[in-house]
Protein backbone atom coordinates (compact mmCIF):
# COMPACT_ATOMS: atom_id res chain seq x y z
CA UNK A 1 0.00 0.00 0.00
CA UNK A 2 1.53 3.06 -1.16
CA UNK A 3 0.01 6.66 -0.55
CA UNK A 4 -0.41 8.84 -3.98
CA UNK A 5 0.33 11.96 -4.55
CA UNK A 6 0.20 14.28 -7.31
CA UNK A 7 -3.22 14.34 -8.87
CA UNK A 8 -4.52 12.50 -5.41
CA UNK A 9 -3.21 15.71 -3.62
CA UNK A 10 -6.08 17.86 -5.53
CA UNK A 11 -8.55 14.80 -5.09
CA UNK A 12 -8.06 14.60 -1.80
CA UNK A 13 -7.93 18.49 -0.80
CA UNK A 14 -11.12 18.68 -2.61
CA UNK A 15 -12.84 15.83 -0.78
CA UNK A 16 -11.40 16.34 2.23
CA UNK A 17 -13.02 20.11 2.77
CA UNK A 18 -16.43 19.72 2.82
CA UNK A 19 -15.96 16.34 4.51
CA UNK A 20 -14.24 17.88 7.22
CA UNK A 21 -12.66 14.92 8.52
CA UNK A 22 -10.72 14.73 12.07
CA UNK A 23 -7.35 15.85 11.86
CA UNK A 24 -4.64 14.56 14.61
CA UNK A 25 -3.11 18.54 14.74
CA UNK A 26 0.56 16.72 15.74
CA UNK A 27 2.60 13.53 16.67
CA UNK A 28 2.46 12.73 19.80
CA UNK A 29 4.53 14.42 22.48
CA UNK A 30 7.56 12.79 24.05
CA UNK A 31 7.32 8.38 23.69
CA UNK A 32 8.95 8.13 27.09
CA UNK A 33 6.31 10.33 28.74
CA UNK A 34 3.79 7.90 26.78
CA UNK A 35 5.53 4.76 28.21
CA UNK A 36 5.73 6.10 31.78
CA UNK A 37 1.79 6.74 31.55
CA UNK A 38 1.34 3.31 29.97
CA UNK A 39 3.70 1.41 31.83
CA UNK A 40 4.07 0.09 35.85
CA UNK A 41 6.72 2.61 37.22
CA UNK A 42 9.40 -0.09 37.59
CA UNK A 43 8.74 -1.77 33.91
CA UNK A 44 8.52 1.83 32.69
CA UNK A 45 12.14 2.50 34.00
CA UNK A 46 13.80 -0.45 32.97
CA UNK A 47 12.31 0.36 29.55
CA UNK A 48 13.36 3.63 29.65
CA UNK A 49 17.13 2.61 30.66
CA UNK A 50 17.22 -0.26 27.94
CA UNK A 51 15.89 2.65 25.21
CA UNK A 52 18.61 4.97 26.71
CA UNK A 53 21.42 2.61 25.97
CA UNK A 54 20.22 1.71 22.78
CA UNK A 55 20.53 5.63 22.00
CA UNK A 56 23.61 5.57 23.33
CA UNK A 57 25.11 2.67 21.22
CA UNK A 58 23.95 4.46 18.13
CA UNK A 59 20.59 2.62 17.52
CA UNK A 60 17.20 3.79 16.44
CA UNK A 61 16.00 4.50 20.02
CA UNK A 62 12.46 5.82 18.90
CA UNK A 63 11.99 2.89 17.04
CA UNK A 64 11.85 0.66 20.61
CA UNK A 65 9.43 3.31 22.51
CA UNK A 66 7.22 2.89 19.26
CA UNK A 67 7.60 -0.73 19.92
CA UNK A 68 7.00 -0.72 23.68
CA UNK A 69 3.75 1.68 22.74
CA UNK A 70 2.21 -0.60 20.31
CA UNK A 71 2.28 -3.95 22.76
CA UNK A 72 0.88 -1.88 25.58
CA UNK A 73 -1.94 -0.69 22.95
CA UNK A 74 -2.72 -4.36 22.02
CA UNK A 75 -2.57 -5.25 25.74
CA UNK A 76 0.51 -7.20 26.07
CA UNK A 77 1.73 -7.67 29.53
CA UNK A 78 4.32 -5.53 30.92
CA UNK A 79 7.37 -8.29 31.45
CA UNK A 80 6.24 -9.08 28.09
CA UNK A 81 6.90 -5.72 26.64
CA UNK A 82 9.88 -5.60 28.62
CA UNK A 83 11.44 -8.93 26.72
CA UNK A 84 10.18 -7.41 23.61
CA UNK A 85 12.43 -4.42 23.48
CA UNK A 86 15.13 -6.12 24.97
CA UNK A 87 15.16 -8.27 22.22
CA UNK A 88 14.65 -5.86 19.26
CA UNK A 89 17.30 -3.81 20.76
CA UNK A 90 19.32 -7.07 20.05
CA UNK A 91 18.16 -7.55 16.91
CA UNK A 92 18.63 -4.26 15.41
CA UNK A 93 22.48 -4.04 16.55
CA UNK A 94 22.40 -7.36 14.99
CA UNK A 95 21.02 -6.16 11.28
CA UNK A 96 23.01 -3.07 11.83
CA UNK A 97 25.71 -5.69 11.77
CA UNK A 98 24.38 -7.71 9.29
CA UNK A 99 23.37 -4.47 6.33
CA UNK A 100 27.03 -3.16 7.20
CA UNK A 101 28.72 -6.34 6.17
CA UNK A 102 26.33 -5.96 2.85
CA UNK A 103 27.86 -2.75 2.35
CA UNK A 104 24.91 -0.66 3.61
CA UNK A 105 26.90 0.68 6.23
CA UNK A 106 24.75 3.99 7.30
CA UNK A 107 20.96 2.34 7.31
CA UNK A 108 18.12 4.22 7.51
CA UNK A 109 15.78 4.02 10.29
CA UNK A 110 13.32 2.21 8.59
CA UNK A 111 15.85 0.00 7.02
CA UNK A 112 17.50 -0.92 10.20
CA UNK A 113 13.71 -1.70 11.62
CA UNK A 114 12.98 -4.01 8.67
CA UNK A 115 16.28 -5.66 9.16
CA UNK A 116 15.68 -6.29 12.62
CA UNK A 117 12.23 -7.33 12.24
CA UNK A 118 13.32 -10.09 9.79
CA UNK A 119 16.36 -11.40 12.11
CA UNK A 120 13.60 -11.58 14.74
CA UNK A 121 11.82 -13.84 12.62
CA UNK A 122 14.94 -16.40 11.77
CA UNK A 123 15.97 -14.52 8.79
CA UNK A 124 19.61 -15.32 8.86
CA UNK A 125 21.75 -12.22 9.37
CA UNK A 126 23.79 -13.51 6.38
CA UNK A 127 20.69 -13.09 4.22
CA UNK A 128 20.31 -9.53 5.06
CA UNK A 129 23.52 -9.33 3.99
CA UNK A 130 22.88 -10.77 0.56
CA UNK A 131 19.83 -8.84 0.22
CA UNK A 132 21.78 -5.79 1.03
CA UNK A 133 24.57 -6.82 -1.78
CA UNK A 134 22.28 -7.29 -4.26
CA UNK A 135 19.55 -4.51 -4.15
CA UNK A 136 20.66 -1.76 -6.38
CA UNK A 137 22.56 0.88 -4.75
CA UNK A 138 20.48 3.59 -3.48
CA UNK A 139 17.58 1.65 -3.07
CA UNK A 140 15.78 1.35 -0.22
CA UNK A 141 15.81 -1.91 1.41
CA UNK A 142 13.05 -1.56 3.94
CA UNK A 143 10.24 -2.73 2.28
CA UNK A 144 11.59 -5.73 0.44
CA UNK A 145 13.12 -6.40 4.28
CA UNK A 146 9.34 -6.41 5.25
CA UNK A 147 8.12 -8.11 2.35
CA UNK A 148 10.30 -11.57 3.16
CA UNK A 149 9.05 -10.95 7.11
CA UNK A 150 5.94 -11.04 5.74
CA UNK A 151 7.05 -14.29 3.79
CA UNK A 152 8.18 -15.80 6.90
CA UNK A 153 5.46 -15.39 8.42
CA UNK A 154 3.21 -17.25 6.39
CA UNK A 155 5.23 -20.26 6.41
CA UNK A 156 7.61 -19.50 3.46
CA UNK A 157 11.67 -20.92 4.29
CA UNK A 158 13.77 -17.61 4.82
CA UNK A 159 15.62 -18.83 1.78
CA UNK A 160 12.90 -19.41 -0.64
CA UNK A 161 11.08 -16.10 0.56
CA UNK A 162 15.10 -14.23 0.22
CA UNK A 163 15.01 -15.79 -3.47
CA UNK A 164 11.76 -14.51 -4.76
CA UNK A 165 12.28 -10.93 -3.39
CA UNK A 166 15.94 -10.85 -5.18
CA UNK A 167 14.35 -12.26 -8.08
CA UNK A 168 12.01 -9.17 -8.54
CA UNK A 169 14.82 -6.80 -7.53
CA UNK A 170 16.58 -7.99 -10.27
CA UNK A 171 13.25 -7.52 -12.36
CA UNK A 172 13.09 -3.90 -11.52
CA UNK A 173 9.91 -4.47 -9.46
CA UNK A 174 9.17 -1.47 -7.83
CA UNK A 175 8.00 -1.35 -3.56
CA UNK A 176 4.69 -1.32 -4.50
CA UNK A 177 4.86 -4.50 -6.98
CA UNK A 178 7.07 -6.12 -4.03
CA UNK A 179 4.00 -5.21 -1.46
CA UNK A 180 1.56 -6.85 -3.41
CA UNK A 181 3.96 -10.49 -2.75
CA UNK A 182 2.73 -9.78 1.12
CA UNK A 183 -0.02 -7.74 1.15
CA UNK A 184 -3.42 -8.40 2.95
CA UNK A 185 -5.88 -10.18 0.53
CA UNK A 186 -8.88 -8.63 -0.84
CA UNK A 187 -12.18 -10.27 0.79
CA UNK A 188 -12.50 -12.01 -2.18
CA UNK A 189 -9.23 -13.67 -2.51
CA UNK A 190 -8.98 -16.78 -1.43
CA UNK A 191 -6.12 -19.17 -1.31
CA UNK A 192 -5.94 -22.17 -3.83
CA UNK A 193 -8.43 -20.78 -6.41
CA UNK A 194 -6.67 -19.13 -9.36
CA UNK A 195 -7.83 -15.55 -10.17
CA UNK A 196 -8.81 -13.62 -13.22
CA UNK A 197 -5.31 -12.55 -13.67
CA UNK A 198 -4.32 -16.29 -13.52
CA UNK A 199 -6.63 -17.77 -16.10
CA UNK A 200 -5.91 -14.41 -18.59
CA UNK A 201 -2.17 -15.29 -18.21
CA UNK A 202 -2.79 -18.70 -19.36
CA UNK A 203 -4.20 -17.43 -22.93
CA UNK A 204 -2.44 -16.59 -25.53
CA UNK A 205 -0.51 -14.41 -24.40
CA UNK A 206 -0.92 -10.49 -25.22
CA UNK A 207 2.52 -10.39 -26.91
CA UNK A 208 2.57 -13.47 -28.81
CA UNK A 209 0.54 -12.63 -32.16
CA UNK A 210 -0.72 -10.45 -34.48
CA UNK A 211 -0.31 -7.44 -32.01
CA UNK A 212 -3.68 -5.61 -31.18
CA UNK A 213 -2.51 -2.07 -33.10
CA UNK A 214 -1.45 -4.26 -36.68
CA UNK A 215 -4.60 -2.90 -38.47
CA UNK A 216 -5.95 -6.35 -40.12
CA UNK A 217 -8.76 -4.68 -42.13
CA UNK A 218 -5.67 -2.50 -44.48
CA UNK A 219 -6.69 -3.88 -47.60
CA UNK A 220 -9.41 -2.45 -48.96
CA UNK A 221 -7.42 0.59 -48.55
CA UNK A 222 -4.52 -1.31 -50.17
CA UNK A 223 -5.75 -2.50 -52.80
CA UNK A 224 -8.10 0.63 -52.96
CA UNK A 225 -11.64 -0.91 -53.62
CA UNK A 226 -13.49 -2.97 -51.09
CA UNK A 227 -12.26 -6.71 -50.62
CA UNK A 228 -13.84 -9.31 -48.56
CA UNK A 229 -11.70 -12.36 -49.06
CA UNK A 230 -13.22 -14.34 -46.90
CA UNK A 231 -16.06 -14.73 -49.46
CA UNK A 232 -13.73 -15.75 -52.25
CA UNK A 233 -12.77 -19.49 -50.30
CA UNK A 234 -9.88 -20.09 -48.68
CA UNK A 235 -6.47 -20.51 -50.26
CA UNK A 236 -7.02 -17.72 -52.66
CA UNK A 237 -6.18 -14.93 -50.82
CA UNK B 1 -3.65 -1.67 -16.78
CA UNK B 2 -4.40 0.82 -19.44
CA UNK B 3 -1.73 1.34 -22.44
CA UNK B 4 -1.76 3.67 -25.43
CA UNK B 5 0.42 2.04 -28.42
CA UNK B 6 1.00 4.98 -31.35
CA UNK B 7 3.40 3.98 -34.60
CA UNK B 8 3.68 2.40 -37.82
CA UNK B 9 2.72 -0.52 -39.49
CA UNK B 10 3.63 -1.61 -43.21
CA UNK B 11 1.16 -4.62 -44.21
CA UNK B 12 1.51 -6.38 -46.92
CA UNK B 13 -1.07 -8.53 -48.78
CA UNK B 14 -0.91 -11.48 -51.31
CA UNK B 15 -1.73 -10.04 -55.29
CA UNK B 16 -2.15 -6.08 -53.17
CA UNK B 17 0.31 -3.53 -52.74
CA UNK B 18 1.84 -3.22 -49.47
CA UNK B 19 0.51 -0.21 -47.54
CA UNK B 20 1.84 1.92 -44.07
CA UNK B 21 -0.66 2.61 -41.34
CA UNK B 22 -0.14 5.14 -39.18
CA UNK B 23 -2.26 3.61 -35.98
CA UNK B 24 -3.19 4.67 -32.10
CA UNK B 25 -4.23 1.97 -30.10
CA UNK B 26 -5.93 2.23 -26.65
CA UNK B 27 -5.93 -1.02 -24.80
CA UNK B 28 -7.52 -1.70 -20.91
CA UNK B 29 -6.73 -4.94 -19.31
CA UNK B 30 -9.00 -5.40 -15.57
CA UNK B 31 -8.30 -8.08 -13.36
CA UNK B 32 -10.53 -9.37 -10.69
CA UNK B 33 -9.94 -12.49 -8.44
CA UNK B 34 -13.03 -13.65 -10.82
CA UNK B 35 -13.01 -11.81 -13.12
CA UNK B 36 -11.19 -10.68 -16.58
CA UNK B 37 -12.01 -7.64 -19.52
CA UNK B 38 -10.01 -7.29 -21.83
CA UNK B 39 -10.39 -4.44 -24.61
CA UNK B 40 -8.54 -2.43 -26.95
CA UNK B 41 -8.57 -0.88 -30.26
CA UNK B 42 -6.96 0.65 -33.21
CA UNK B 43 -7.56 3.81 -35.44
CA UNK B 44 -5.09 3.77 -38.60
CA UNK B 45 -4.86 6.23 -41.25
CA UNK B 46 -3.26 5.14 -44.33
CA UNK B 47 -0.18 6.14 -46.49
CA UNK B 48 -2.25 6.41 -49.23
CA UNK B 49 -5.21 7.82 -47.55
CA UNK B 50 -8.23 6.27 -45.96
CA UNK B 51 -8.72 5.16 -42.42
CA UNK B 52 -9.82 2.21 -40.17
CA UNK B 53 -11.31 1.30 -36.90
CA UNK B 54 -11.49 -1.80 -35.26
CA UNK B 55 -11.86 -3.07 -31.92
CA UNK B 56 -12.43 -6.05 -29.53
CA UNK B 57 -13.59 -6.77 -26.04
CA UNK B 58 -14.09 -9.77 -24.33
CA UNK B 59 -15.03 -10.83 -20.41
CA UNK B 60 -14.77 -13.85 -18.54
CA UNK B 61 -16.30 -14.20 -15.46
CA UNK B 62 -14.57 -17.72 -13.52
CA UNK B 63 -17.00 -19.50 -11.36
CA UNK B 64 -16.00 -20.67 -7.88
CA UNK B 65 -14.42 -23.79 -7.00
CA UNK B 66 -12.76 -25.53 -4.26
CA UNK B 67 -11.13 -28.16 -6.77
CA UNK B 68 -8.52 -27.70 -9.12
CA UNK B 69 -11.27 -27.38 -11.69
CA UNK B 70 -12.47 -23.75 -12.72
CA UNK B 71 -15.39 -23.31 -15.01
CA UNK B 72 -14.89 -19.74 -17.33
CA UNK B 73 -18.35 -18.17 -19.01
CA UNK B 74 -17.29 -15.22 -21.12
CA UNK B 75 -18.14 -13.35 -24.59
CA UNK B 76 -16.20 -11.63 -26.96
CA UNK B 77 -17.09 -8.86 -29.32
CA UNK B 78 -14.95 -7.68 -32.50
CA UNK B 79 -15.16 -5.60 -35.40
CA UNK B 80 -13.70 -3.46 -37.60
CA UNK B 81 -14.84 -0.39 -40.16
CA UNK B 82 -13.25 0.76 -42.69
CA UNK B 83 -13.66 4.43 -44.51
CA UNK B 84 -15.01 3.28 -47.24
CA UNK B 85 -16.98 -0.68 -47.58
CA UNK B 86 -18.76 -2.44 -45.32
CA UNK B 87 -18.02 -3.27 -41.99
CA UNK B 88 -17.21 -6.65 -40.10
CA UNK B 89 -18.50 -7.73 -36.90
CA UNK B 90 -18.08 -10.73 -34.43
CA UNK B 91 -20.17 -11.68 -31.46
CA UNK B 92 -19.09 -15.35 -29.68
CA UNK B 93 -20.29 -16.85 -26.12
CA UNK B 94 -17.64 -19.12 -24.84
CA UNK B 95 -17.12 -22.11 -21.97
CA UNK B 96 -13.86 -23.09 -21.15
CA UNK B 97 -13.18 -25.97 -18.09
CA UNK B 98 -9.95 -25.34 -16.31
CA UNK B 99 -7.53 -27.92 -14.84
CA UNK B 100 -4.72 -25.60 -13.35
CA UNK B 101 -1.32 -26.87 -11.33
CA UNK B 102 0.94 -24.12 -10.66
CA UNK B 103 3.30 -24.45 -13.73
CA UNK B 104 1.26 -26.07 -16.27
CA UNK B 105 -2.53 -26.44 -16.96
CA UNK B 106 -5.20 -27.95 -19.45
CA UNK B 107 -8.55 -26.32 -20.93
CA UNK B 108 -11.25 -27.58 -23.32
CA UNK B 109 -13.83 -25.44 -24.51
CA UNK B 110 -15.89 -23.64 -27.29
CA UNK B 111 -17.83 -20.89 -28.67
CA UNK B 112 -20.53 -20.10 -30.53
CA UNK B 113 -21.91 -17.17 -31.48
CA UNK B 114 -22.52 -14.74 -34.96
CA UNK B 115 -20.36 -13.26 -37.96
CA UNK B 116 -20.96 -10.34 -40.25
CA UNK B 117 -18.36 -10.34 -43.02
CA UNK B 118 -19.63 -7.73 -45.10
CA UNK B 119 -21.51 -9.63 -46.80
CA UNK B 120 -24.01 -11.44 -44.44
CA UNK B 121 -24.55 -12.72 -41.42
CA UNK B 122 -22.88 -16.39 -40.76
CA UNK B 123 -23.10 -18.68 -37.64
CA UNK B 124 -19.30 -19.40 -36.39
CA UNK B 125 -18.65 -22.01 -34.05
CA UNK B 126 -15.58 -23.35 -32.71
CA UNK B 127 -13.96 -26.22 -30.09
CA UNK B 128 -10.64 -25.36 -28.79
CA UNK B 129 -8.31 -28.07 -26.62
CA UNK B 130 -4.81 -26.04 -24.97
CA UNK B 131 -2.10 -26.64 -22.56
CA UNK B 132 -0.02 -24.02 -20.93
CA UNK B 133 3.36 -24.67 -18.75
CA UNK B 134 5.58 -22.31 -17.04
CA UNK B 135 9.08 -22.92 -17.77
CA UNK B 136 11.29 -20.17 -16.12
CA UNK B 137 10.89 -16.72 -16.91
CA UNK B 138 8.50 -18.40 -20.14
CA UNK B 139 4.79 -18.98 -20.36
CA UNK B 140 4.14 -21.46 -23.32
CA UNK B 141 0.54 -22.22 -24.72
CA UNK B 142 -0.13 -24.51 -27.16
CA UNK B 143 -3.85 -25.26 -28.57
CA UNK B 144 -5.66 -26.88 -31.22
CA UNK B 145 -9.33 -25.63 -32.43
CA UNK B 146 -11.50 -26.60 -34.80
CA UNK B 147 -13.85 -24.40 -36.32
CA UNK B 148 -16.98 -23.71 -38.38
CA UNK B 149 -17.91 -20.62 -40.42
CA UNK B 150 -21.19 -21.05 -41.93
CA UNK B 151 -22.03 -24.41 -43.89
CA UNK B 152 -19.06 -24.47 -46.26
CA UNK B 153 -16.51 -23.56 -44.21
CA UNK B 154 -14.48 -26.31 -42.01
CA UNK B 155 -10.92 -26.34 -40.82
CA UNK B 156 -8.66 -26.68 -38.10
CA UNK B 157 -6.26 -23.96 -36.46
CA UNK B 158 -3.14 -25.19 -34.34
CA UNK B 159 -1.08 -22.43 -32.63
CA UNK B 160 1.92 -22.39 -29.96
CA UNK B 161 3.18 -19.17 -28.42
CA UNK B 162 5.59 -18.41 -25.94
CA UNK B 163 5.90 -15.32 -23.97
CA UNK B 164 9.16 -14.49 -22.15
CA UNK B 165 10.09 -11.78 -20.06
CA UNK B 166 13.42 -10.75 -18.08
CA UNK B 167 14.12 -6.95 -16.56
CA UNK B 168 12.86 -4.71 -18.93
CA UNK B 169 12.91 -7.44 -21.88
CA UNK B 170 9.30 -8.81 -22.91
CA UNK B 171 10.39 -11.30 -26.09
CA UNK B 172 6.95 -13.22 -27.52
CA UNK B 173 6.76 -15.47 -30.69
CA UNK B 174 3.95 -17.68 -32.24
CA UNK B 175 3.07 -19.73 -34.91
CA UNK B 176 0.22 -21.70 -36.17
CA UNK B 177 -0.99 -23.64 -39.40
CA UNK B 178 -4.20 -24.40 -40.65
CA UNK B 179 -5.77 -27.36 -42.27
CA UNK B 180 -8.97 -27.71 -44.10
CA UNK B 181 -12.01 -30.06 -43.91
CA UNK B 182 -14.34 -28.76 -46.03
CA UNK B 183 -13.49 -27.27 -48.56
CA UNK B 184 -11.05 -30.49 -48.88
CA UNK B 185 -9.10 -29.04 -51.76
CA UNK B 186 -8.11 -25.99 -49.51
CA UNK B 187 -4.62 -25.20 -49.53
CA UNK B 188 -3.04 -25.17 -45.63
CA UNK B 189 -1.49 -22.47 -44.44
CA UNK B 190 0.85 -21.42 -42.06
CA UNK B 191 2.30 -18.22 -40.20
CA UNK B 192 3.99 -16.90 -37.38
CA UNK B 193 5.74 -14.17 -35.53
CA UNK B 194 7.84 -11.98 -33.01
CA UNK B 195 7.15 -9.14 -30.68
CA UNK B 196 9.84 -7.64 -28.68
CA UNK B 197 9.14 -5.14 -25.97
CA UNK B 198 11.83 -3.04 -24.00
CA UNK B 199 10.48 -0.82 -21.00
CA UNK B 200 12.66 2.02 -20.54
CA UNK B 201 10.62 2.61 -17.19
CA UNK B 202 7.57 1.07 -15.63
CA UNK B 203 4.84 3.51 -18.17
CA UNK B 204 7.06 3.34 -20.75
CA UNK B 205 7.94 0.68 -23.93
CA UNK B 206 9.38 0.44 -27.57
CA UNK B 207 7.68 -2.33 -28.91
CA UNK B 208 8.66 -3.54 -32.45
CA UNK B 209 6.91 -6.69 -34.01
CA UNK B 210 7.00 -8.28 -37.42
CA UNK B 211 5.50 -11.70 -39.11
CA UNK B 212 2.35 -13.06 -40.66
CA UNK B 213 -1.67 -13.57 -40.06
CA UNK B 214 -4.14 -16.26 -40.80
CA UNK B 215 -7.07 -15.06 -42.44
CA UNK B 216 -10.45 -14.25 -40.76
CA UNK B 217 -12.66 -15.93 -42.33
CA UNK B 218 -15.90 -15.29 -40.55
CA UNK B 219 -15.22 -11.22 -40.40
CA UNK B 220 -13.52 -11.46 -44.07
CA UNK B 221 -10.21 -10.25 -43.41
CA UNK B 222 -7.54 -11.49 -45.50
CA UNK B 223 -4.34 -12.96 -44.80
CA UNK B 224 -1.21 -10.61 -43.75
CA UNK B 225 2.25 -9.88 -42.96
CA UNK B 226 3.92 -6.74 -41.18
CA UNK B 227 6.33 -5.37 -39.43
CA UNK B 228 5.55 -2.72 -37.16
CA UNK B 229 7.30 -0.16 -35.03
CA UNK B 230 5.44 1.26 -31.62
CA UNK B 231 6.12 3.37 -28.94
CA UNK B 232 3.68 2.56 -25.52
CA UNK B 233 2.52 3.82 -22.64
CA UNK B 234 0.96 2.02 -20.26
CA UNK B 235 0.00 2.72 -16.68
CA UNK B 236 1.96 -0.19 -15.48
CA UNK B 237 4.42 -3.42 -16.97
CA UNK B 238 2.25 -6.19 -17.81
CA UNK B 239 2.63 -8.80 -15.37
CA UNK B 240 5.27 -11.30 -15.08
CA UNK B 241 4.86 -15.16 -15.50
CA UNK B 242 6.97 -15.00 -12.69
CA UNK B 243 3.72 -14.13 -11.07
CA UNK B 244 2.90 -17.47 -10.70
CA UNK B 245 4.44 -17.48 -7.84
CA UNK B 246 2.40 -14.60 -6.23
CA UNK B 247 -0.23 -17.30 -7.06
CA UNK B 248 1.14 -20.24 -5.21
CA UNK B 249 1.91 -17.54 -2.33
CA UNK B 250 -1.78 -17.37 -2.70
CA UNK B 251 -2.00 -20.99 -2.03
CA UNK B 252 -0.23 -20.23 1.31
CA UNK B 253 -2.92 -19.05 4.18
CA UNK B 254 -3.07 -15.30 4.57
CA UNK B 255 -1.40 -14.05 7.49
CA UNK B 256 -4.84 -12.05 8.00
CA UNK B 257 -8.02 -10.81 6.22
CA UNK B 258 -8.22 -7.43 6.02
CA UNK B 259 -10.47 -5.61 8.47
CA UNK B 260 -12.38 -3.41 5.99
CA UNK B 261 -12.83 -3.70 2.10
CA UNK B 262 -11.34 -0.60 0.81
CA UNK B 263 -8.67 1.58 2.48
CA UNK B 264 -7.08 4.51 0.82
CA UNK B 265 -4.26 7.19 1.93
CA UNK B 266 -3.92 10.73 -0.02
CA UNK B 267 -1.60 13.37 0.71
CA UNK B 268 -3.80 16.37 1.41
CA UNK B 269 -0.75 18.73 2.38
CA UNK B 270 3.19 18.24 3.50
CA UNK B 271 2.99 15.48 5.93
CA UNK B 272 -1.02 15.62 6.15
CA UNK B 273 -2.66 12.00 4.72
CA UNK B 274 -6.09 12.15 4.36
CA UNK B 275 -6.91 8.09 5.60
CA UNK B 276 -10.08 6.92 3.86
CA UNK B 277 -12.03 3.40 5.06
CA UNK B 278 -14.83 2.08 3.08
CA UNK B 279 -16.70 0.24 5.96
CA UNK B 280 -20.67 1.27 5.51
CA UNK B 281 -22.12 -1.25 8.05
CA UNK B 282 -19.81 0.05 10.88
CA UNK B 283 -20.52 1.60 13.55
CA UNK B 284 -16.96 2.82 14.69
CA UNK B 285 -13.63 2.46 12.86
CA UNK B 286 -10.14 3.12 14.70
CA UNK B 287 -6.57 3.90 13.44
CA UNK B 288 -3.36 3.80 15.30
CA UNK B 289 0.52 2.92 14.89
CA UNK B 290 3.48 4.77 14.97
CA UNK B 291 2.74 8.08 13.74
CA UNK B 292 0.66 8.94 16.79
CA UNK B 293 2.15 6.91 19.59
CA UNK B 294 0.24 4.03 19.16
CA UNK B 295 -3.15 5.94 20.60
CA UNK B 296 -6.57 4.55 19.08
CA UNK B 297 -7.81 7.09 16.67
CA UNK B 298 -11.73 7.14 15.91
CA UNK B 299 -12.39 8.07 12.25
CA UNK B 300 -15.52 10.10 11.50
CA UNK B 301 -18.59 8.67 9.00
CA UNK B 302 -19.43 10.73 6.09
CA UNK B 303 -22.52 10.78 4.25
CA UNK B 304 -21.49 8.21 1.65
CA UNK B 305 -20.19 5.82 4.45
CA UNK B 306 -16.46 6.60 4.34
CA UNK B 307 -15.09 6.74 7.37
CA UNK B 308 -12.20 9.23 6.94
CA UNK B 309 -9.27 11.09 9.58
CA UNK B 310 -6.41 13.36 8.57
CA UNK B 311 -2.88 11.98 10.13
CA UNK B 312 0.42 13.81 10.25
CA UNK B 313 3.08 10.90 8.75
CA UNK B 314 6.33 11.31 7.39
CA UNK B 315 7.26 9.60 4.13
CA UNK B 316 9.08 6.21 5.02
CA UNK B 317 7.18 2.98 6.63
CA UNK B 318 4.39 3.11 9.26
CA UNK B 319 3.28 0.23 11.37
CA UNK B 320 -0.27 0.91 12.09
CA UNK B 321 -3.15 -1.23 12.70
CA UNK B 322 -7.32 -0.86 12.43
CA UNK B 323 -10.16 -2.22 13.94
CA UNK B 324 -13.85 -2.15 13.28
CA UNK B 325 -16.30 -1.84 16.28
CA UNK B 326 -14.41 -2.49 18.86
CA UNK B 327 -13.16 -5.36 17.15
CA UNK B 328 -9.29 -6.93 16.89
CA UNK B 329 -6.82 -5.16 15.54
CA UNK B 330 -6.24 -6.15 12.32
CA UNK B 331 -4.69 -4.65 8.71
CA UNK B 332 -6.40 -3.22 5.80
CA UNK B 333 -6.46 -4.42 2.18
CA UNK B 334 -2.91 -3.74 0.17
CA UNK B 335 -0.78 -3.38 3.41
CA UNK B 336 1.73 -5.71 4.41
CA UNK B 337 1.04 -7.82 7.11
CA UNK B 338 3.34 -9.23 10.02
CA UNK B 339 2.65 -11.20 13.27
CA UNK B 340 3.15 -8.63 15.78
CA UNK B 341 4.44 -11.92 17.62
CA UNK B 342 1.78 -11.67 20.07
CA UNK B 343 -0.81 -12.94 18.63
CA UNK B 344 -2.09 -10.51 16.31
CA UNK B 345 -0.73 -8.65 13.32
CA UNK B 346 0.88 -4.96 12.03
CA UNK B 347 0.33 -3.49 8.88
CA UNK B 348 3.48 -1.80 7.28
CA UNK B 349 2.39 0.98 5.28
CA UNK B 350 4.98 2.81 2.73
CA UNK B 351 4.14 6.64 2.72
CA UNK B 352 6.26 8.72 -0.15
Amino acid sequence: MRVKAGLAFVTAAVLAVPLEPPTLHAQAADPAEAITRALPADVARRVLAGIADARARGLPADLLARRALELSAKGVPPAGIETAVADETADLAAARDALAAGGRSGPTDDELDAAGTALGKGVDGHQVSQLARSAPSGRSLAVPLFVISSLVDRGLPSDEALRRVLARLEARASDGQLEGLAAAPGRADQPGKLTGLDMAETRRPAEAGRPAWVPANAAAAAANRPLNPGRQGPGKP
Amino acid sequence: MGSLDAGLTRVGYSGVPGITAYSISPALQLFRPNASLLASGVFSEFSGGGWSVQGSASGSIFVPSGSRFQAELGAAVTGSAPDSGSGTAQLLGLARLHLAAARHGLWAGGSLGRTWDGVSWRTAAALEAAGWARLGNATVVASTSPSWIGDSLRFLDNEATVRWVRGPVELGAYGGFRTWFEPGNATATAWGGATAAYWLSNNLAIVAAGGSYPADFGQGLPAGSYVALTIRVATRRPPTPSKVESREYRLLQPLARPVVPDFQVTTISGTNRLVRIRAPKASSVEIMGDFNDWRPLPLSKDPGGDWTVVVPMSKGTHRMNLRVDGGDWGVPPGVTALNDDFGGVVGILVVE
